[in-house]
C-alpha cells in the first residue's frame, strides 16, 4: 500500500461531502478523493447533506441528483437560499440521459459544476481540482 | 339530407345511441364511453358524411385518423371502436325510419361507407399508435436496463483500478464493491434472459425438490441478510415437496422475493422464510419487516419499474417477471400486509407427486 498525498486549505485538510444514496458510489468517491488528501464526509440523502453541511460546512460538496425524497436540485437550490451556506462550491453529480437538461436545472438550482455519471477518476478529479483553484486562493496540493 | 337530419336530432341521437351502449354485453362499455364517447361518435360520423357530399376523400381519411388517435387517447379498444360506431349507425336508421325522414336509399348508402371508411381509418391509426407507444416502451426499458449496467460495470472498473494501482487491499472493502457490482450485473443480465424466455414462450417446466431449491436460495440470501445486518430464518423443507416449474425461473422469482424483503427490512429486523402445502398447492412464503404496504399500492407493487422503497437499488422489474414467470409455470405471487409491521409475499404453485429417489444430486438451476 501507498501513501496518500495531502491537499491543504491555509494549513488544514480540504474537506469534501460526497451526497449519494447508492453505497457503492459514496464508497468509492471517499476512496478516491482520499486517496488524493482530502478529507471525505458523506450523506445518503438529501436531509443528511443538509444536517451535515448545517454541523459542520465541508469546503465542497459533491451533489448526487437522483435521490429518494428531496433530490439533488433541491438540496442545491436550499443551500444556495441560506446565507450562511451559499458560499459553498456544489459539484451535481448525474446518471441522467440527458445531461443538457441536468445542467441547466443543476445551473438554475445554483451549482457551479457538472460531472455526468459514470464517473471516471480522471474526470473526477480534474474538476474537483479544478473547482477548489477557482473558489480558494488558499488551496495547495 | 342526412346531416341536417343527424344536427337537428342530435340530443336524441345521443340518448338512443347512449342506450344501446349501456345494455352492451360484450365489450362492457366504460363509464368515459358512456358519457363522452357517443357524442363523439356522432360528431365523427356526421363529419364524415359532411366530408363525402363534398368528394373530400382525403379529407375524410385524415378526419378518421384524427378520431382513431382521440379514440386511443381516451383509453378505447378496438371492439369498443367497431361496436360504438355501430351502436351509433343503429340509433341513426331507427330514428329515421320513426320519423319517416326524408332521406334517399343513395344516403344511406353513403351512411354506411361513411360507417365502414371511418371504422377503417380510425382503427387503422388506433393499431398504429399502440405498436409505437409499446415500441416506445420497450426502448425505453432497454435503454434503462443499458444504463444501469453501465453504471455498475463503470463503478466495478474504478474499484478495481484502485486495487490493482495499490490504493486498496485486495481483500477489503473496495473488493466488496467488486464483488456487488459482480454480483448485480450477473443478476441483470439472469433477470434480461429470463424476461426474454417468458416472451418468447420457451420456458421448460419440469419436477423440481423444493427443499432443494430453497437450500441453495438460501446460500445466496445469508450473505446478503450479513450484508444488511438483517437475521434470516429458513424453515426446513420436507424432502417430499415437488413443483412443477421452469427451475432457473422459479429460483429467480424466489431470490428476488427473498432480495426485495432483506433490502426493505430496517438492520437489526428479521426475514422469515417457510414453505407450507395447503390443499394440493405449495406455498413458499417470504415475511419481511418493511413496515407494512398502504392499501392503495399493493397492486402496484407488481407493475413494470415499480420501486417499493426509498432504496432504489435493482431495476424496480424484479416483482413485474417474477409474476409474469411463476404465473407461466402455472402459479401465482401474492402479498398479504402485516399492517405496521410488514408484508408476505407468498409463491403459490401446484404441488406434484415426488419423482422417484435421484440421489443426491445438485440443483437444478
Amino acid at each position: 500500500m501507498m501513501v496518500p498525498p495531502s491537499v491543504e486549505m491555509g494549513g488544514r485538510p480540504a474537506r469534501i461531502l460526497v451526497v449519494d444514496d447508492e453505497r457503492d458510489n459514496r464508497e468509492l468517491l471517499d476512496l478516491i478523493l482520499g486517496w488524493e488528501g482530502f478529507v471525505v464526509l458523506s450523506a445518503n440523502d438529501g436531509e443528511q447533506a443538509l444536517a451535515a453541511v448545517a454541523s459542520d460546512a465541508p469546503d465542497l460538496i459533491l451533489l448526487d441528483v437522483m435521490m429518494p425524497g428531496m433530490d439533488g436540485y433541491e438540496v442545491a437550490s436550499r443551500l444556495k437560499g441560506d446565507a450562511t451556506t451559499h458560499q459553498i462550491p456544489i459539484i451535481i453529480v448525474t446518471a441522467l440521459a440527458d445531461t443538457n437538461d441536468a445542467k441547466a436545472r443543476g445551473c438554475s438550482a445554483g451549482a457551479e459544476g457538472f460531472l455526468a455519471k459514470p464517473i471516471d477518476r480522471d474526470s473526477l478529479l480534474r474538476v474537483v481540482k479544478a473547482m477548489f483553484r477557482t473558489t480558494y486562493p488558499g488551496y495547495q496540493e | 339530407m342526412l346531416v341536417e337530419f343527424i344536427l337537428t336530432h342530435r340530443e336524441e341521437l345521443i340518448a338512443r345511441a347512449r342506450g344501446k351502449v349501456a345494455n352492451r354485453l360484450a365489450p362492457r362499455p366504460t363509464d368515459l364511453e358512456l358519457a363522452s364517447g357517443v357524442p363523439l361518435f356522432l360528431e365523427q360520423l356526421a363529419e364524415t358524411l359532411r366530408l363525402a357530399s363534398t368528394s373530400m376523400k382525403l379529407t375524410m381519411d385524415q378526419s378518421a385518423t384524427r378520431h382513431g388517435a382521440a379514440l386511443l387517447e381516451r383509453g378505447y379498444t378496438v371492439a369498443q371502436v367497431v361496436h360504438d360506431y355501430g351502436d351509433v349507425c343503429q340509433a341513426i336508421t331507427e330514428l329515421a325510419e320513426e320519423l319517416s325522414a326524408p332521406i334517399t336509399t343513395d344516403e344511406f348508402r353513403t351512411l354506411n361507407r361513411c360507417l365502414d371508411e371511418a371504422i377503417a381509418g380510425a382503427v387503422t391509426e388506433f393499431g398504429r399508435l399502440r405498436d409505437q407507444s409499446a415500441a416506445h416502451a420497450e426502448t425505453e426499458r432497454s435503454g434503462v436496463l443499458a444504463h444501469e449496467l453501465r453504471n455498475r460495470i463503470s463503478t466495478a472498473q474504478l474499484a478495481f483500478e484502485a486495487i490493482a494501482a495499490g490504493r486498496a487491499p485486495v481483500g477489503g472493502s473496495v473488493a466488496a464493491i467488486v464483488r456487488r457490482s459482480l454480483q448485480r450485473i450477473t443478476a441483470l443480465v439472469d433477470r434480461s434472459l429470463v424476461e426474454v424466455r417468458l416472451e418468447s414462450g420457451t420456458i421448460q417446466r419440469r419436477p423440481i425438490r423444493v427443499d432443494r431449491l430453497m437450500e441453495e436460495a438460501e446460500v445466496v440470501a445469508t450473505m446478503e441478510a450479513v450484508a444488511h445486518g438483517v437475521a434470516l430464518s429458513v424453515a426446513p423443507t420436507a424432502g417430499d415437496i415437488e413443483v412443477e416449474a421452469d427451475p432457473q425461473i422459479l429460483a429467480g422469482a424466489i431470490a428476488n422475493l427473498l432480495q426485495n424483503a432483506l433490502k426493505f427490512t430496517r438492520r437489526g429486523g428479521s426475514v422469515t422464510v417457510r414453505t407450507l402445502t395447503v390443499d394440493g398447492r405449495v406455498e413458499i412464503e417470504v415475511e419481511d419487516e418493511c413496515g407494512g404496504l398502504p392499501a392503495d399500492k399493493r397492486e402496484e407493487l407488481f407493475g413494470a419499474f415499480q420501486q417499493r422503497g426509498a432504496d432504489r437499488s435493482g431495476l424496480g422489474l424484479g416483482l413485474f417477471i417474477s409474476r409474469k414467470g411463476v404465473h407461466a409455470c402455472g402459479g401465482v405471487i401474492r402479498v398479504r400486509d402485516l399492517p405496521g409491521r410488514g408484508c408476505v409475499f407468498t409463491i403459490a404453485l401446484p404441488r406434484c407427486a415426488p419423482s422417484a429417489p435421484t440421489g443426491s444430486g445438485s440443483l437444478p438451476v
